[in-house]
């Protein structure tokens, strides 16, 4: 065995502490968005319907974080086929009738008693623990496309697959996104993943009822006026969100947006919530919070002198920071409108669960940096 | 691959910096567009509307009055199960289960109303059902306490508020007030939140109108009448009371009336006024005129005889009857037996053009100074000259038409001592200043003479049981407009005087149009004045001047 330098043996705190501000900050902004409307809707009477569950489940979160960055990473890397292969498991009952539980035309959750949950979120950190164990295992095949890329290709193509079945095509677009990110930083030749790409894309065609959807979309954010009551509503909304806010905000609470003009308030849309109540100034404090977590991940990623330990660190950060880019370019209109949460803010336990979870394995990773 | 990292690195920083640009161009630089965008979604502006006056009588009693009440409104598109609510709603509100059905069916439409002006308890159990999607709204609706005894006075409102008749109408603008504006603030359903208001200025309250009506003298007026008009099947009746001395309209009752608060089942016909907007002949009533001017003018004393020349004139190819062949009569007893020949011969001693001319000062004719929509003011038939076959007709009330309102006026200045009566119906207008018109004994002897009447004249039936009493009936074939002439059998029965009759505190006319069974007024309209003067006089704290206990 070779002869390591001496662990660094303590997690990144700094992590951990900015991630729960983060998600503190996200339970505030959860009730705040969602109160008057949870209290409206006969469904929950309640304005504490959402915040009760996000707290929750950030208390699940902070559990999990704190375990996370203390247990070694290959002890749930030893885990991470039978944890997959249940979650696909999982992907697929969700969308049986009668066991997935069908809400606004997509078959999403899974309910176990009391608590229900999306099998679509955990995979995100699932899969990327488990391509990264599978690139440490066959490292210096890297560049075998048979042995390699195909793959975990067809892995994750399949994953991609049973996500866009539920219907939840974001979801399997940015795990797509993240995969391929991780075979490029893994060092599969790019001129492999080009050919694959391309070779995909009669699959896409074959489909494309599927994707009108997206095509409106599309062409609703290239060209608002033509679609102001329809689909570029949520997004002229967002944006009447935000700019209002100007730079200090109409103060926590005094939002009006959240009247029902933002669809999905304290979901999809929370940053706008944000901008319109805490300003320029709070929306660029939510940013910073994120730019802080996205760059020591990185810096970690790039410090760690472990292949796998490298590819896990950078792994985590891009699961947890990329949706934040589509999330917020969503929110102040520079991507079309796509159902994509913002991590550790928005309402949603099995994201928050994931997301802390992920960011335990980033912080505890930082105990085999170099002393 | 330290490289391949970096460069995500620099992607997601690029990124982050143009996401952070982004929010400057929006929060920054184009924050004071947004806020408008945002301004003009949240908030609406809204008529604050102001609580309509009252309508009060002389004591300060409610004739009419607006109360607080809810009307049930609903946003078609998000109610749940549109069949079951219109059950609910039905059996609430007692209307059938359709009149609600077809506009929740309206899936596309934002706003139906379901009922205006529902009933505390209605709105009541309706808020308690909690109904998705159906609203309540403040409003306020019009009560007339009184109902159909002060309805062809007061008028109406439109649900809306708008005084469409009567007082209601003339008062509009006053009653109104001036409407506030106030921001609301509203949810993307047009659903304002609570205390979301900001007003902007606030509404001003429409102000009291007092009229000089005494309501328990209204109702006396309108029930004595009321059972005249059924009793006689008549098209009509009309009956109005004035303080002579003050000319304040104390009473104005017009049948058949209708429930003003659920007025909407009637129609404008209905809804007439008849003191004001209905002329009659006045028949003999009009001899009182004839007596007035002539006594006035020194033509006649009361114990000069006249000969009534069997009861039969013919003037030309005019032919004048009296109701019974009477031959020599004093004077007094022409007007007390009401003989058309006996009166005729004096209207000769007065002439055509003097007799018209002290109509007009009485206010045959003329404009009434009353603000009641469609008052009409009458006329008096001939030019400047006149043959005798005209001035013989104006003398016995005929050629000349009248408004009840017009007649009470004539003999309320023969009961204040002959001073011109301006009539007056809102309490606090200016009175113009009284001016003499009749000379003072001229007005006594009439007096004392229509007092005859009514206790051993033709008038006898208007005897009050308390109180004396001056007057005279009067009986005119009924002119019908329709037909542009007078109508075989038909007739119009007036009767107007005072009481009592030596100090007199009101001055009345009632008209009863087309009865059925009378044929004199002084079966029809006779009875109806005594009992009016009786229960008004009492009630009024007169002490009764014949000795009467009351």
């Amino acid at each position: 065995m070779n002869r390591v330098a001496e662990p660094n043996r303590t997690s990144d705190h700094g992590i951990l502490i900015v991630s729960l501000i983060m998600a503190g900050i996200g339970v505030l902004m959860v009730y705040d968005a969602s109160a008057v409307s949870a209290a409206l809707r006969d469904k929950f009477s309640d304005q504490y319907y959402f915040l009760f569950r996000q707290a929750l489940w950030m208390f699940v979160g902070i559990i999990t974080m704190v375990l996370m960055s203390k247990i070694p990473i290959e002890s749930i890397q030893r885990f991470i086929l039978p944890a997959l292969l249940l979650n696909i498991i999982l992907l697929i009952l969700v969308l049986v009738p009668g066991i997935g539980v069908e809400a606004g035309g997509a078959r999403r959750w899974l309910r176990l008693g009391p608590v229900s949950m999306q099998p679509g979120e955990p995979i995100r950190l699932l899969l990327p623990v488990y391509l990264a164990t599978f690139f440490q295992r066959r490292r210096s095949e890297i560049r075998s496309f048979r042995r390699v890329l195909l793959p975990v290709a067809l892995v994750t193509v399949s994953v991609a697959f049973l996500l866009i079945l539920q219907p939840k095509v974001s979801s399997a677009l940015l795990i797509t996104v993240l995969a391929t990110v991780l075979f490029f930083v893994a060092g599969i030749p790019i001129w492999q993943m080009l050919v694959l790409g391309l070779s995909g894309l009669p699959l896409l065609a074959l489909n494309l009822d599927r994707f009108h959807y997206i095509y409106q979309r599309l062409t609703a954010w290239l060209d608002p006026s033509s679609h102001v009551k329809g689909l570029a509503y949520q997004s002229t909304q967002s944006l009447i969100a935000i700019g209002s806010g100007g730079f200090f905000g109409v103060g926590l609470g005094q939002g009006r947006q959240k009247m029902f003009y933002l669809p999905e308030a304290h979901t999809d849309f929370i940053f706008s919530v944000i901008g319109e109540e805490l300003g320029f100034i709070g929306a660029l404090a939510l940013l910073g919070g994120f730019t802080f977590l996205f760059i020591r991940g990185i810096q970690l990623s790039l410090r760690l002198e472990q292949f796998v330990d490298k590819l896990l660190a950078f792994a985590m950060t891009t699961l947890v920071l990329f949706p934040v880019f589509v999330n917020t370019m969503v929110a102040t209109g520079l991507f079309p409108v796509t159902g994509v949460p913002l991590p550790l803010i928005s309402f949603g336990g099995s994201a928050l669960v994931t997301d802390m979870t992920a960011l335990g394995i980033l912080s505890g990773l930082a105990r085999k940096l170099p002393a | 691959m330290n490289r391949r990292i970096r460069l995500i690195l620099v992607l997601g920083g690029l990124l982050m910096a143009g996401i952070c640009v982004r929010l400057v161009h929006l929060q920054l630089l184009q924050g004071a567009v947004y806020a408008r965008a945002a301004f003009n979604e949240h908030f609406r502006l809204v008529n604050r509307q102001p609580r309509r006056g009252s309508i009060l009588d002389r004591e300060g009693r409610i004739l009419a009055v607006s109360l607080a009440s809810d009307s049930v409104y609903a946003d078609p598109k998000i109610v749940r199960n549109p069949d079951e609510v219109s059950q609910q709603l039905s059996e609430i509100l007692s209307i059938p289960v359709e009149t609600f059905a077809k506009p929740l069916a309206q899936k596309n439409r934002r706003f139906c109303w379901l009922a205006r002006n529902i009933t505390p308890s209605q709105s009541e159990a309706l808020h308690r059902l909690k109904l998705h999607g159906v609203f309540f709204r403040k409003e306020s609706q019009r009560f007339y306490p009184a109902g159909p005894d002060t309805a062809g006075l007061i008028g109406i409102t439109t649900i809306d508020g708008e005084g469409i008749e009567g007082i209601e109408r003339t008062h509009d603008r006053s009653l109104k007030g001036t409407p506030g504006m106030e921001l609301i603030a509203h949810d993307a359903f047009a659903r304002p939140y609570q205390g979301s208001a900001l007003i902007l200025h606030d509404s001003e309250q429409g102000s009291d109108v007092q009229i000089t009506i005494d309501l328990a003298l209204q109702h006396f007026a309108a029930e004595a009448l009321r059972r005249a008009v059924e009793s006689e099947q008549a098209s009509w009746g009309a009956a109005v009371i004035l303080n002579p001395k003050s000319g304040d309209i104390l009473a104005m009752a017009s049948e058949p009336s209708y429930e003003p608060n659920t007025f909407e089942s009637t129609s404008v016909e209905q809804r007439r006024n008849h003191c004001v907007m209905d002329l009659v002949e006045p028949g003999s009533t009009f001899k009182a005129i004839t007596f007035a001017i002539a006594l006035a003018n020194r033509l006649v004393s009361p114990e000069d005889t006249i000969d009534c020349q069997g009861g039969s004139l013919w003037i030309g190819n005019a032919h004048f009857e009296d109701w019974k062949k009477f031959s020599i009569l004093p004077v007094r007893d022409v007007l007390v037996f009401s003989s058309n020949v006996g009166t005729i011969h004096i209207a000769h001693r007065v002439g055509g053009l003097q007799l018209s001319e002290f109509a007009r000062q009485l206010g045959f004719g003329q404009d009434v100074p009353v603000d009641i929509p469609g008052t009409q003011s009458g006329f008096i038939r001939g030019g400047p000259k006149w043959s005798q076959t005209a001035t013989a007709s104006l003398s016995i009330g005929y050629g000349v038409s009248t408004t009840a309102l017009q007649m009470a006026t004539a003999y309320g200045i023969f009961a204040n001592g002959g001073y011109r009566i301006s009539p007056r119906l809102v309490l606090n207008e200016p009175r113009p200043a009284s001016e003499r018109i009749i000379e003072e004994n001229a007005a006594g002897t009439l007096r004392s003479l229509l007092h005859e009447v009514v206790s051993r004249g033709t008038g006898h039936l208007a005897d009050p049981v308390y109180y004396t009493a001056g007057g005279k009936t009067g009986t005119s074939r009924r002119y019908d407009p329709a037909r542009g002439g007078y109508q075989e059998g038909a007739i119009t029965c007036l009767f107007a005087g005072f009481a009592p009759a030596d100090n007199p505190q009101i001055a009345l006319c009632i008209i009863i149009d087309n009865p059925k069974h009378g044929i004199w007024a002084s079966q029809v309209a006779a009875p109806v004045f005594k009992e009016i003067v009786d229960r008004s006089l009492i009630y009024l704290g007169i002490p009764s001047d014949k000795g009467v206990a009351v």
